[in-house]
């Protein structure tokens, strides 16, 4: 049976009898946002990996408690958050590793694609040098304003979603979105990136 | 630098730091973790919470029932008469209240229950059975009892035979008391008012200041 126009809903209807491929096609098209929410919250793709397999697991054991009363991406998103916060807690080294070695050569590659539209050599290196300024600054963020910049600009979330997730209202999570830019910011000032151009 | 480029370029890195995707055969772990760790349905804890509850009581009890059937005997006073009722139906009234202090299966009488285990098991192995019948049998009691059988046999002390006093033997008449003598009243002079130091041996309440 095909499973393109399925609806989340009976796609769970399906899992709840025991159709292992319905659960696994809700695997298939949640796992962007599950994994990204839990990389937003750990840091390390390793992590993340684990903290979303434990939530799909997690999720298909409650798949009973899944009234419908959200969608199944926000109920599921609740669950991944939640995992991924447990972890958070029990590994405490999250934001040392939040660039691994393979993250490193990702950013750089990244970074390398920005400096490219840079005029001259001196200025791809400040460009460089200030996101690497700038990606310190979010780790240092204090977790509720990096959760909340991090999930709002995965482009993976509504201001709906997020603020279930992370239980805030949606004004609050807008708040907590602008004092993170209006922080990290500052600290850039501190750090005498006023005037880079 | 303006305020939005830097807001522009703190979005742009923060997206950068939650890009990426899953393996691609995470989908697959995924299902293979739910096939190692199979849903249990909604209603095993309705079932497994009680059925925990129920083993614990009942392992509780088992364990409890030794104590609580000792405590029973050592303590209970409404329990004592009933046993002795029962045993002095069939055993003769003979006291042998040493046989309880060296260990010893306790006597017919009743002067064995002193709550002590082997004395205890042991009289229930011994015992009449109209006194075993009234005992509940539990495993703990089997083992007793088994430990039992292998104990030596138990000393046979034959009765001290001492002979009850009678009461009519005892001198009942009531004892007389022969009224004494009036004591003749002491008269006593009063003492002159220039000698009121005592003489002689008779100083207490006197310090020497020697």
């Amino acid at each position: 049976m095909s499973t393109v126009c399925v609806s989340d809903v009976d796609l769970v209807a399906r899992a709840r009898q025991g159709d292992p491929a319905a659960f696994g096609e809700l695997v298939e098209r949640h796992q962007m946002a599950v994994y990204r929410a839990a990389l937003a919250a750990l840091g390390s793709h390793a992590d993340a990996e684990d903290a979303a397999q434990d939530a799909f697991l997690v999720a298909f054991r409650r798949l009973h408690t899944f009234r419908g009363d959200a969608s199944f991406k926000t109920w599921l998103l609740t669950i991944a958050w939640h995992q991924a916060i447990n972890h958070r807690r029990s590994l405490g080294r999250v934001w040392r590793r939040m660039v691994a070695p393979k993250d490193q050569e990702e950013m750089e590659s990244v970074l390398e694609n920005v400096a490219a539209a840079g005029p001259t050599p001196e200025g791809t290196a400040a460009h460089h040098e200030l996101r690497r300024e700038l990606e310190r600054a979010i780790r240092s963020l204090s977790p509720k304003l990096r959760d909340a910049l991090l999930l709002a600009q995965s482009g993976e979330y509504s201001y709906d979603e997020i603020g279930t997730m992370l239980r805030a209202p949606i004004g609050t999570i807008k708040w907590r979105v602008s004092e993170a830019r209006r922080v990290v910011r500052a600290a850039l000032q501190q750090r005498g990136y006023v005037d880079v151009r | 630098m303006s305020d939005e480029r830097l807001d522009r370029l703190i979005d742009e890195v923060a997206k950068q730091l939650t890009a990426g995707q899953p393996s691609s055969d995470f989908r697959a772990r995924v299902i293979a973790s739910l096939d190692r760790h199979p849903r249990r349905a909604w209603w095993t804890s309705w079932i497994a919470v009680p059925l925990g509850a129920m083993a614990v009581t009942m392992i509780a009890l088992a364990v409890a029932r030794p104590f609580m059937g000792r405590d029973r005997g050592a303590e209970s006073p409404a329990l004592g008469p009933s046993r002795q009722a029962v045993k002095s139906e069939t055993a003769p009234a003979a006291p042998t209240p040493d046989t309880t202090t060296v260990g010893l299966p306790p006597s017919p009488g009743g002067f064995g229950e002193t709550g002590k285990p082997n004395t205890t098991h042991v009289g229930s192995q011994q015992g009449t059975g109209v006194a075993a019948a009234g005992r509940r049998q539990d495993p703990s009691q089997s083992a007793a009892a088994e430990v039992a059988a292998l104990a030596p046999p138990p000393l046979e002390v034959p009765p001290l035979g001492v002979e009850a006093i009678g009461v009519a033997a005892l001198p009942t008449d009531s004892i007389a008391v022969t009224q004494l003598d009036a004591i003749a009243p002491i008269g006593i002079a009063p003492l002159a008012a220039d000698d009121a130091r005592p003489s002689g041996g008779a100083n207490e309440g006197t310090i020497d200041d020697d």
